[in-house]
């Protein structure tokens, strides 16, 4: 049982059937269930397509010993949202169910290049700052956000609390290059789809079996 | 490949030990030029093959055939080592050889000699080059005869960069031969190089000394004989004897001028700049000093890339060749060393044409003391028609480790 599983809320079936907490309809005549089976599912709350570019200023670095590089600039890939930080959420005025939030969005990628003997890899980052309003979260507290957005879909989740998840696309464009010095300017734009998620519990009756049409 | 020529065969009783010393040097110094001349050509290959976007099995035949090519060019290059080493020993006086032993070495200076040298493009001719046939004269000999004492085939240590060596950065010869501490290098070597003149008596008869060894390592100290590590890389390489000035590598730093346009973006210098050939202060072979013509070679290959950036706008100078001065100054107490000179100065930005200028610059570079990194660099560049590309970048302090601008002055 993970640790999440833990924190949700347990129930005791026997109670509830043998309390007459869970009501049949009369007029089909239904058997009690056997069981109560807990299902956890994801909820969007808010969804936000977001467009956005930054100007990156970078050194590229020649290889060892390469004593006069003469750099080109093959491309950009590897992207990879890196980290994802709520630096202020508020309220909206007159609806508290709607909030501000703005957000630190981290991109990794990697620069590959040529010193004129060698080819490279740079690794370089970009943090993108998204300010998101009427975001619906009624209550509250956004209590986690992923560190690293592989990690967000083995399921880490707060306690009733709501997630932020990043999909994005990227790319990169613009260059500028100075091929002596290694000097570049260059567009890292991104396509971000940014959702509010809550991790919500439905209570389904089972019956351990599907029933027939002449027992219902 | 130009070369000069070097007397031999009808004066040979005209030359001393010294003499003849300087002659095996310089072969080993020319035979260095060659090597590195063929490992460009490897490297424009390599170049050429990755433009072609080769399959693999190319690449792998590509990467064999460049391979057996630097063997053999690794072989040669143990081989002028030892000679090296040889010739190191027999200075010492020790185990100094007939002097008409010594210029029995007519098979090296063939090595040298430019057909050869330059003939030697493909692998079959490289083999050639280390086939005893031809290494013969180096082998042979009494001249030689010392090699057996100090053959260390483990000591691959002092092999030379080849990287360095590639881009044809690796020999100079002018510089690595003083014939001693109190004539002046490159005088005395411009005048044994002197192109179809015998070797001057002057030079060499003047100083009685034998020369020692701490003379013929000036080169190891500073330049790129033993390049392992880099000159500025041997903490112990407090001095430098055989270079008054040197500025080689790179450093990147941030503006820190807040009045430039430019403030707070990247400042890059890429540079290798040598001084002239001239004379010390003292003025001691002032007459006798030339250029000679490898040092013109070296002067060729001087450079200096500065770029600054930020946000979308870059500016770039230019400056090459022998328009640089250079010049060690003290500047509010700190020893400095500035290189000041003209250049073209391009300035970039997104989505607009290039804008060619030409201008004028200053760098000043602030070394660490006692080592031959610098610690932070400025440089000033004064535009002539767009006085709106003038820059200043304020005090640069370097950063990043694995970035370095070494720097050598005395």
């Amino acid at each position: 049982m993970s640790g999440d599983e833990r924190d949700m809320t347990q129930f005791d079936s026997d109670y509830i059937f043998k309390n007459g907490c869970f009501k049949t309809p009369v007029h089909f005549s239904m058997k009690l269930p056997k069981d109560l089976v807990y299902i956890q599912a994801q909820r969007i709350l808010s969804q936000f397509p977001v467009k956005k570019r930054i100007t990156r200023n970078i050194a590229l670095i020649p290889g060892k010993n390469v004593l006069r590089p003469v750099f080109r600039f093959k491309g950009v890939d590897n992207f990879n949202v890196s980290g994802i930080k709520a630096v202020s959420h508020a309220c909206m005025p007159g609806n508290h169910d709607y909030k501000r939030l703005q957000l630190l969005i981290d991109i990794k990628y990697d620069l590959f290049y040529s010193d004129g003997m060698n080819r490279l890899v740079q690794p370089d980052n970009a943090t993108f700052d998204i300010t998101l309003n009427n975001v619906y979260l009624p209550d509250c507290n956004i209590k986690y956000y992923p560190n690293a957005f592989m990690d967000f879909p083995a399921g880490k989740t707060d306690k009733g609390g709501s997630a932020i998840e990043v999909e994005a696309m990227a790319q990169g464009f613009g260059e500028v290059i100075s091929p002596y010095t290694g000097a570049l300017i260059l567009d890292i734009g991104v396509f971000f789809l940014i959702k509010f998620l809550r991790h919500t519990q439905l209570l389904v009756p089972s019956y351990g079996y599907f029933p027939s049409k002449s027992e219902q | 490949m130009s070369s000069f020529t070097i007397p031999y065969g009808t004066k040979q009783t005209d030359f001393s030990t010294k003499d003849a010393i300087n002659l095996h040097l310089l072969s080993i110094a020319h035979m260095e030029a060659g090597l590195a001349k063929l490992m460009d050509g490897e490297a424009e290959e390599i170049r050429l093959v990755s433009d072609c976007n080769p399959c693999y099995d190319d690449i792998l035949n590509i990467n064999q055939s460049i391979n057996r090519v630097l063997k053999n060019i690794t072989k040669l290059q143990m081989l002028l080592h030892f000679k090296f080493d040889s010739i190191r020993h027999m200075s010492t006086g020790s185990h100094a050889p007939d002097m008409s032993d010594m210029t029995d070495g007519a098979g090296m200076f063939d090595v040298t000699d430019e057909s050869v040298i330059s003939d030697v493009t493909d692998e079959s001719a490289i083999s050639g080059v280390t086939d005893d046939s031809v290494m013969s004269g180096v082998t042979d000999g009494s001249v030689m005869s010392n090699i057996s004492d100090t053959l260390d085939v483990s000591d691959t240590s002092k092999m030379p960069d080849e990287s360095a060596a590639s881009y044809g950065f690796y020999a100079m010869p002018e510089k690595t031969i003083p014939i001693s501490k109190d004539v002046h290098p490159d005088a005395s070597t411009s005048d044994n190089n002197k192109a179809g003149s015998s070797i001057s008596q002057d030079a060499v008869s003047q100083k009685k000394k034998d020369i020692s060894i701490d003379d013929l390592n000036i080169h190891t100290k500073c330049g790129f004989q033993n390049t392992e590590k880099m000159p500025y890389e041997n903490q112990e390489n407090s001095d430098c004897k055989a270079f008054r000035y040197m500025i080689q590598g790179r450093g990147v730093g941030t503006v820190s001028n807040p009045k430039d346009y430019f403030y707070n973006g990247i400042a890059i210098v890429q540079a290798f700049i040598h001084d002239e050939d001239t004379c010390p202060a003292d003025g001691t072979c002032k007459e006798k000093a030339k250029i000679i013509e490898s040092n013109d070679i070296w002067k060729a290959n001087n450079f200096l890339y500065y770029s600054v950036h930020v946000n979308t706008c870059m500016q770039i100078i230019t400056a090459c060749s022998s328009g640089l001065k250079v010049g060690r100054h003290v500047h509010d107490g700190a020893d400095i060393i500035m290189v000041e000179g003209k250049g073209e100065i391009i300035h970039k930005e997104r989505f607009k044409p290039d804008i060619y200028e030409k201008g004028s610059f200053t760098l000043k570079i602030w070394p660490k003391q006692g080592t031959f990194s610098a610690d932070s660099f400025q440089m000033v560049i004064k535009a002539g028609r767009h006085p709106e590309f003038s820059h200043d970048s304020g005090k640069v302090s370097l950063m990043g480790e694995n970035q370095s601008l070494a720097v050598c002055a005395r």
